[in-house]
This record gives C-alpha cells, sequence and structure tokens, in this order.
C-alpha cells in the first residue's frame, strides 16, 4: 500500500530538559504534565543554563528536580521563597523558581511566601493546588473545597471547624511587590496551551526584573480526592473550577 | 599607675555610659589594654545604668568586678548600690548636688563634687557626668584631660553640635578645677 | 597602639565575618544582638554585599541556607529565642552539608528569659544538636573582641573545609563590652572549590548541581551516616580548642567558658594573689569538646570547679571527661550579685566559692 499521508511534521516531543527519570507521581496526577511544561516553557526562553528550581515539600520534593535538567534543591517544608530570596540576591542573572503545593505554600509556608512578595523578589512561584495534601495521604488542605472529605475532614469540610478555602493567586494580587498572578489548568488541551502562556509570562517578568510572578495550576490527586483519573478531569471542571476560577489576575510592566 | 578600675553608676540617660566610653577611648592612647562594660537593660531605657572601665598595660581578665577600687555615683540610688562594694582604701566620687546621703564608710575617700551645679552654670545640666569625669581624671592622672578632649573632637564633628562640644569641654576642665581644689 | 580600633563583641562580630570574606547576611532583630545586623545593614551594600531583614528567624536560617548552596559566604545571628526558630534550619544545613555561620548572643532562658542581659544558659543547645536528627556543628565560644574578630574568621574556614554549620556563641557581656582588637586577616590553607554550589547549570559546563535528599545523594542512610560519622571523627582529631591559666601547679581547676572564663581568670589572680593555687581550662571549642584535655588535668588536682552563668549544663561535659573521682564542684547562676536580669557572677564570688570549697 502507498504511505499516502504525506508531510509528516514532528510538532512535538519529548522536551530535552525531561531527564530519563521515570514519572514518580501517581496514575492521573497532573504533575508530570506541568513539568513538562515547566521544561518546553523554559527551553522556548532558553534559560536552560540559568534556571535555579527549588522544591517544596510534597509530591513535587523529589519529582520536579528528578525529572528536570537545571540546577535544583529541595527545600524543607514551606520555605522555598527564603531559599530562593537568598540565590537570587546572590546570584542575580539567574531564573530562580519555586515548585509549591498548597500545603508547603498555603499553610506552613505562606508567612515566608507572603513576606518574599511583601519584598518584592524578583522570583518565580509555580503553586500546585490540588486541594489536599497528597504526599501524606490525603489530608485536608487549606484550599480544600467546603463539604470535600478528605482524611481529616472524614464528613467533609466544614466552614464552622475548618474555615474558608485559600485564593493564593487573588490574594497575592493585592501584594505591590507582585507582577503577574494567574491561575489555570492542564486538565484539557486548550488549558494546557494557556497555561503554556501564563508561565511563559510568569517567567518573562522575572527575565525583565519585575518582582513577584506565580502561576497556580488547579491539579488533580486521584487517590487524594478518591476518583479515577477521568473523574478527576470533571471534578475539576465542576467543583475546583466554581471556587477557583482560571484566569490573571494582575499583569504589570512595572511595580508602584 | 599602669591600671585603672572604675564602675559608673547612675540612671539611663545621664550620660554613664557615655563617660565610660569616652575613658575607654581615650585610655587607649596610654594603655596596652582597656575595657568598657555597660551592664544595663537594653529592652528597658530609664532605669539603672552602670558600667565598668578598666585601663591596664597587661591583658585584662575580668570584664567585671564586685568591688571596684573606685566608683563614680550620679545618684542617690544609685549611691545605696555601690557604696559598700567599694575596695577598702579605694574613692568614690559623687556629685554633691544631686546626693546629699551620708558616707558611712571611713575607710575609703569621698568626694563630693557639685558636678550638676556647675554643668547648670556652665550652660546646660546634661554635661554633669564631664565635670564628674573631669573631677577622676584629675584624683587619678589616669589619663590626660587632652585624650578625652580628641575623643569629644571625633565624636561631635558636625557643625551644629559644636556648641555641646564647648559644653563638655569646659565641664571637663572644671570638674578637674575642682578636684585639684578638692579639701577633704 | 592607635591602629587599634574599639569594638563592641558584637560589632567584632560583624567585622570578622566581613574579614573572612562573607558579603550576605540574614537576620532579624532580637535584643541583645541587634547591633549585629544594624552593623551589616550598613557596611554590606557598600562592599557590594547584601543585607536582608528576614520575617522571622526561621526566614533567617532558610534564607542562609538557600545562600549557602549559592556557595557564598553568609550568615546570621541572632539571640537564644530566635536561636530556637533557627534549630529546624541548622538540621537541615548539617544534613545537606551546606557550611553556613550562626552567631547567637545568648541570653538567659528557657522562654522569653531576661529580654536581653547576660545568661549562658544555651550550652546544652548549642552541644547537643539543638534540631533534630543527632547532627554534630562545630560550636566556637570565643572570650574577648579579639578573639571574637578571629574566631569569625576561624568559623568560616571551618564551616567551608567539613562543609558544616559552624555555630559561635557569645552572650551579653561579650557582645556589649568594648575592647581594642586589630583588624587582622588570618591564613588559612586552601580550600577546595565548591563544585556543588547552584549557580545554574552553565556554570558548571552544562551539568546540574542537585540538591534533593543527602540520603538519596550518598546512596542510602547507613552510607549517609557513616560519611557523617567519619567526619565527625576527624573534626574531634583536629579541631579541638582550648586555653589554659596558671594551669600547670593548680591544687583547683576551674572550668569554664565564654564570658564566665574571663570573669574566671580574673578570679585566678585574685587567688593567687591570696596563696590559692588556682588554675582554669577554657574550651574554646564546645563541640569538639576538650575531654581529653580536662581528663589529664583533672587527674592531677584536688577539686574541680565548674563556673558557668546557667543551671549547670557544661558540668555535665566535664563530669564525663573526668576519669578520676577528683569531686567536682558547681558555681551557678545562684551566684549572681542580685536577682534581677543584670545579676552577675562576680570573680570575687569565685574566691569565695573557692574558700568555702576548700573549707575555710
Ligand atoms: S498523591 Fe496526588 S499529588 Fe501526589 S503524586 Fe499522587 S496524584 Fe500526584
Amino acid at each position: 500500500m502507498e504511505n499516502n499521508v504525506p508531510d509528516l511534521k514532528k510538532i512535538t516531543g519529548r522536551p530535552k530538559l525531561r531527564t530519563d527519570f521515570p514519572g514518580m507521581y501517581c496514575p492521573g496526577c497532573h504533575y508530570g504534565i506541568i513539568a513538562r511544561l515547566l521544561c518546553e516553557v523554559i527551553e522556548e526562553l532558553g534559560i536552560e543554563g540559568k534556571a535555579i528550581g527549588l522544591a517544596g515539600v510534597g509530591c513535587s520534593f523529589g519529582g520536579m528536580p528528578l525529572t528536570i535538567d537545571v540546577d535544583w534543591t529541595s527545600c524543607p517544608h514551606g520555605r522555598a521563597p527564603a531559599m530562593a530570596t537568598a540565590i537570587k540576591r546572590i546570584h542575580p542573572d539567574a531564573t530562580v523558581f519555586t515548585v509549591q503545593g498548597d500545603g508547603d505554600l498555603g499553610a506552613i509556608g505562606l508567612g515566608c511566601f507572603m513576606n518574599a512578595l511583601g519584598r518584592g523578589e524578583n522570583l518565580t512561584t509555580v503553586f500546585l493546588n490540588n486541594a489536599v495534601y497528597g504526599t501524606t495521604g490525603g489530608q485536608m488542605a487549606p484550599t480544600t473545597l467546603l463539604g470535600m472529605k478528605t482524611t481529616t475532614t472524614p464528613l467533609g469540610r466544614e466552614l464552622k471547624t475548618s474555615g474558608y478555602p485559600l485564593h493564593i493567586p487573588e490574594l497575592a494580587a493585592t501584594m505591590k511587590g507582585v507582577s503577574y498572578s494567574a491561575r489555570c489548568t492542564v486538565h484539557t488541551p486548550a488549558n494546557f496551551q494557556k497555561a503554556r502562556k501564563a508561565l511563559k509570562i510568569a517567567f518573562q517578568k522575572q527575565l525583565n526584573g519585575i518582582g513577584y510572578s506565580l502561576v497556580e495550576f488547579v491539579s488533580a490527586c486521584p487517590p487524594g480526592w478518591g476518583l479515577n483519573p477521568l473523574d478527576c478531569l470533571d471534578f475539576i471542571s465542576e467543583k475546583m473550577l466554581k471556587e477557583y476560577p482560571l484566569g490573571e489576575f494582575k499583569n504589570v510592566d512595572s511595580l508602584d | 599607675m599602669d591600671y585603672h578600675e572604675l564602675m559608673i553608676i547612675g540612671t539611663g540617660g545621664r550620660g554613664v555610659l557615655l563617660i565610660g566610653r569616652l575613658l575607654l577611648e581615650a585610655g587607649i592612647n596610654k594603655y596596652k589594654h582597656a575595657l568598657f562594660f555597660p551592664n544595663y537593660a537594653p529592652a528597658m531605657r530609664g532605669g539603672e545604668s552602670e558600667c565598668t572601665v578598666v585601663l591596664s598595660n597587661n591583658y585584662i581578665n575580668s570584664p567585671v568586678m564586685f568591688n571596684p577600687y573606685f566608683a563614680l555615683a550620679m545618684t542617690s540610688s544609685s549611691l545605696q548600690l555601690i557604696e559598700d562594694r567599694i575596695k577598702s582604701g579605694g574613692s568614690l566620687i559623687l556629685d554633691g548636688s544631686v546626693i546629699s546621703d551620708e558616707i558611712k564608710r571611713n575607710d575609703i575617700k569621698t568626694y563630693r563634687i557639685p558636678a550638676t551645679e556647675k554643668a547648670v552654670e556652665l550652660g546646660g545640666n546634661q554635661a554633669a557626668n564631664m565635670v564628674l569625669l573631669g573631677a577622676y581624671l584629675e584624683c587619678t592622672k589616669a589619663i590626660s584631660l587632652n585624650f578625652v578632649e580628641d575623643a569629644l573632637d571625633r565624636r561631635l564633628q558636625e557643625e551644629s553640635k559644636k556648641p555641646i562640644l564647648t559644653l563638655n569641654k569646659m565641664a571637663l576642665n572644671e570638674g578637674a578645677k575642682l578636684m585639684a581644689n578638692y579639701k577633704i | 597602639m592607635s591602629d587599634r580600633i574599639f569594638v563592641s563583641g558584637n560589632n567584632a562580630v560583624a567585622r570578622g565575618a566581613i574579614q573572612a570574606g562573607c558579603k550576605y547576611f540574614f537576620g532579624y532583630p532580637i535584643t541583645p544582638q541587634s547591633e549585629i545586623p544594624e552593623y551589616m545593614s550598613r557596611e554590606l551594600p557598600k562592599i557590594g554585599g547584601v543585607f536582608v531583614q528576614s520575617e522571622s528567624e526561621s526566614g533567617s536560617i532558610y534564607m542562609v541556607y538557600g545562600g549557602g548552596l549559592a556557595g557564598e559566604r553568609i550568615m546570621t545571628s541572632t539571640s537564644s529565642p530566635g536561636f530556637s526558630l533557627m534549630a529546624e534550619g541548622i538540621s537541615y544545613l548539617a544534613e545537606t552539608e551546606i557550611p553556613a555561620v550562626i552567631v547567637n548572643v545568648m541570653r538567659m532562658g528557657p522562654g522569653i528569659g531576661t529580654g536581653g542581659q547576660g545568661g549562658q544558659t544555651d550550652y546544652l543547645q548549642v552541644t547537643k544538636g539543638c534540631g533534630h536528627g543527632g547532627y554534630r556543628a562545630i560550636v566556637l565560644a570565643p572570650a574577648s573582641c579579639q578573639e571574637i574578630f578571629d574566631l569569625m574568621q576561624v568559623a568560616f574556614f571551618l564551616a567551608d573545609k567539613y562543609r558544616t554549620p559552624v555555630l559561635l556563641v557569645t552572650d551579653f557581656i561579650l557582645g556589649q563590652m568594648d575592647e581594642p582588637i586589630e583588624l587582622r586577616t588570618l591564613e588559612f590553607e586552601p580550600l577546595p572549590k565548591k563544585d556543588w554550589a547552584l549557580t545554574g547549570k552553565e556554570k558548571r559546563g552544562g551539568n546540574r548541581a542537585a540538591h534533593i535528599a543527602a540520603f538519596f545523594t550518598y546512596g542510602g542512610v547507613v552510607n549517609y551516616h557513616m560519611k557523617q560519622i567519619e567526619k565527625y571523627k576527624e573534626i574531634k582529631k583536629a579541631e579541638v580548642r582550648y586555653e589554659t591559666y596558671m594551669a600547670e601547679d593548680c591544687d583547683l581547676l576551674i572550668v569554664a567558658y565564654g564570658s564566665s572564663a574571663r570573669i574566671a581568670r580574673g578570679a585566678v589572680d585574685m587567688g593567687r594573689n591570696k596563696g590559692l593555687k588556682l588554675g582554669l581550662l577554657r574550651p574554646i571549642t564546645l563541640w569538639p569538646f576538650p575531654a581529653e584535655q580536662i581528663s589529664q588535668l583533672s587527674s592531677k588536682v584536688q577539686k574541680v570547679l565548674v563556673v558557668e552563668d546557667s543551671q549547670g549544663q557544661l558540668i555535665e561535659d566535664v563530669e564525663a571527661s573526668i576519669k578520676t573521682s577528683v569531686p567536682v564542684h558547681l558555681l551557678g547562676m545562684w551566684a549572681r550579685h542580685n536577682t534581677g536580669g543584670g545579676g552577675i557572677i562576680h570573680p570575687e564570688r569565685i574566691i569565695e566559692e573557692v574558700e568555702k570549697i576548700n573549707g575555710k
């Protein structure tokens, strides 16, 4: 038979920066996709030689450093922005970014994070929000939805005892030291493309020296949610995005 | 003498630590070793304030002493804390303008210098500490007044500080005179 | 003599660090050490360095961690309550073998303590691994402004040489007192390049540096710990520092460190003038501890007296060092001349205690 599929063009492939280390995430986890996106954006911007990543405690702790071929350190729980502050002050030419989960950034590390924003550090943070503590077995996170069952909210998160879900990009947008703050997801191809754009803008802000940039990824955690990977996608569309709307909350070219 | 130890004690804000530090800065022109230790509560202004100064040609061991050979008291309440502690045969200078307490010790030399009165007469009671420092230096000859004046010059260089510099120097010299003419 | 300058102990910390090539300081205000960050905030920008006032001591120690990872000489300073907050980070520094210098200008604890006056109540904390995990850190305890200035340079050298956090402890007395010092630069053996530092991989010919978890790097938990144990042994062999004063022929050996040792030195002279044969051993490194030297000296004396401005912490190491039945006495914080925050153990009080021990 004739090959009647002419002009095959390679439009995508394994990113150069993706190491040979196998992914270490659960099936259906979005962290692997986000890691790939990070590889692609860092490559596109040509900053792989200058990039220094800091991974918070959580499922990104080993996963991100092992799979993305740039300089990395893992960090104590919640402290990545403080460590990144010193690294960036010492190597101002480096592109320094943190990858932190919702427990790491939103609970134990919120003070550390907010103070780095307050100082207007020239850093980029990738905030992974899957509404649970995945690594420790699915306990409540600050971003857990009201009514959502976790191992420490067995009857569902209750307002009276556990308060409200935390909105990090909206909070960050109120800070003068922040240049860019957005929320995205990778749960559909279209959103994947938007996320790529957002991540690129965030890094670009740092390259332009305009203060703190932040991108939140609303992301699936099948074991934490007790759902199969496909149902997780619906859960994101129907539940997560109701509480956590997508979009840009701040995008400025200079700080005032 | 190549060894001098002095404890200065008074209320915070009256320049206790300042004259201690001046003595140290001036003392290094003559002595190989010098040490100043301010014992005060940094978080609590206005309380009792004390410091020790040691000038010596040998390595100075302890930065603190319970029984100083020489003491300088600026207030009545601080006198209570130090009177019993002065070494037998030692000396005490006190601000006679503000301290009227009777001194019970007769094994030490006591000099009542009307420091505050003299300072007011010269233009400002804040210079009482300098009168006492002048008196101390005249009494012990630990260092020459010039070295203290130099230290003052270094500290008070700005034009706006000129009047206070002049006042301090006058007070220092007047203190020395009061001691020189002192009759026990 | 005028080529010397007057500095306080706190100032000597800052100057010693800059002399050692430290251009990055991360700190948080706390009494009685705030003169250190204040000095750094003034001076570091002038030499192209960076001062960052963090949001807490926890923030400081992780900035220090990041700065150490970035390959530069970095430090922070604090006082006891702040040091507790830093303990977690020091454990991480030890785990990942990142060089850093941490200064603790102690004040009396526990808790808020005296709010900024004298005390040596952190001995156990600094020497026994202040954070989790049972690591060791070199602990330097100077006793004069010159020694503070010099040991700050030693601290940075040892931190780099052994890739370890180094703690330098002083206290209110040492921090606040002024002495003339000579601004001298100490010479050290050359150090290996920090090829592990995070700089961006282009500076390493495209090979990345990755610090993920120390156990992982060393190929497992046992390998990791064997490596550390090796290193600790090496430090113990090479880095014990101490000073003796009139100890050759003494009947009673005083053991004290830091400001208490300085005061005890005064007591030795006072005692000798009275015909009391006193001597002093001053540990300069609190870890590694001069156990061998104390053991030897103590076998030649009738009595040992530990002087420390605390409840009795150093005495645990002294007693553990002594192999004979020589009696070990303790003069602790109860010997202060008043019960307020400004209480001090004076040399005269040490003599009183010696006379009491001697049964006079
Ligand atoms: S626990 Fe959740 S976040 Fe962690 S790897 Fe699994 S799916 Fe991903």
